[in-house]
């Protein structure tokens, strides 16, 4: 009976866990972000230069139309398609599914707002690794309430934001950096996601490294060949 | 002794309760996925819970498409926790973990 009754608590305390981390991230969300913000970051030196916008005034404010639109479009594109799905799969889109995504819409207004302020007030290398923080906090956010996985990789990502900046590593390798952690990153992890299941510490630690060895190699080869 | 809720003490019912604990609601595809069962299995169950008001259906349109929702009625939450309470007294003090009993505390407090 004693046995039984442990198997039972076993099988409550399991489901409890279970329905209390319920959330599920979608594929989607991760690499329509996840590209988004490695191209931008990617081309942030090819388009809208000092030679086309003389004015900083202009070009500052370019930039901030640009990152509106293309921010918000994803938002929506995202929150329809989660939308979509969800009612495809006849799934409760909770109140706090709901919340995660406005906190994730924060971060990236506040991001958008910082950037602009970096016209005026400098500091080329802190916006990416700032960038790359904001994508930290808002997967380790969100995995505070769905797979652990998000919240392993959320710390490496905020680790690898402030890594840049603590290596003082030159500006064109936090570029490689700060792309290949969002634009190869977030991809990678879509589909190394698993439904939340229950696994031991050393498990995600193997996980995450891995994924930080595909995300730093992209970098290190071009440091390499001088790209 | 006290004796165990009949209703729960039946391993499927007692995970149905338990993860509508946790996760507050949830429709019959996500139950149906969460504890992998058949249609006609979960149903069953769904509808013993639900004759003795342990469990409210609730149908939602908000979405544009008619959803059914099922959640733990107060009468369902307060049979959960007794039937954990039970459960614990049958067990020896050694064995339990603070862990486990942190997340059940929550469920009791609740």
């Amino acid at each position: 009976m004693t046995q039984h009754s442990a198997r039972q608590l076993d099988a409550i305390h399991s489901m409890l866990s279970a329905g209390q981390r319920n959330l599920r991230v979608e594929r989607h969300s991760l690499i329509l972000w996840g590209l988004t913000c490695g191209v931008l970051l990617f081309i942030r030196d090819d388009i809208f230069t000092a030679a086309q916008f003389p004015a900083l005034e202009m070009q500052a404010l370019a930039w901030l139309v640009l990152l509106t639109i293309v921010v918000s479009g994803m938002s929506l594109l995202d929150w329809h398609l989660t939308r979509h799905i969800k009612q495809a799969r006849n799934e409760t889109w909770s109140f706090i599914h709901r919340q995660v995504l406005k906190i994730l819409w924060l971060l990236m207004t506040i991001g958008i707002l910082f950037t602009f302020a970096t016209f005026f007030l400098g500091g080329a290398h802190l916006t990416v690794s700032v960038w790359v923080v904001l994508c930290g906090i808002s997967l380790y956010v969100h995995g505070l309430f769905s797979e652990e996985l998000l919240e392993w990789i959320g710390v490496f990502i905020i680790a690898i934001g402030i890594g840049v900046l603590a290596l003082r590593l030159n500006y064109t390798d936090i570029k490689w950096v700060a792309s290949s952690t969002l634009g190869i990153g977030l991809p990678l992890l879509a589909f190394m996601l698993d439904r939340g299941n229950a696994r031991p510490a050393w498990f995600r630690l193997a996980q995450s490294l891995f994924w930080l060895i595909c995300v730093l190699t992209p970098p290190l080869l071009a440091h390499l060949w001088k790209l | 002794m006290e004796t165990l809720d009949p209703l729960l003490h039946q391993p499927l019912r007692t995970q149905l309760a338990a993860f509508l604990a946790g996760a507050g609601e949830a429709t019959f595809a996500e139950l149906k996925r969460q504890l992998d069962v058949s249609d006609g299995n979960l149903d069953s169950h769904l509808k013993k819970l639900v004759a003795a008001d342990y469990v409210a259906v609730r149908k939602d349109d908000s979405t544009g498409r008619i959803q059914t929702c099922y959640a733990l009625t107060k009468t369902g939450k307060a049979a959960l926790k007794k039937y954990v309470v039970t459960l614990q007294a049958m067990l020896p003090l050694a064995s339990a973990s603070p862990v486990k009993n942190a997340r059940i505390g929550k469920l009791q407090k609740s």
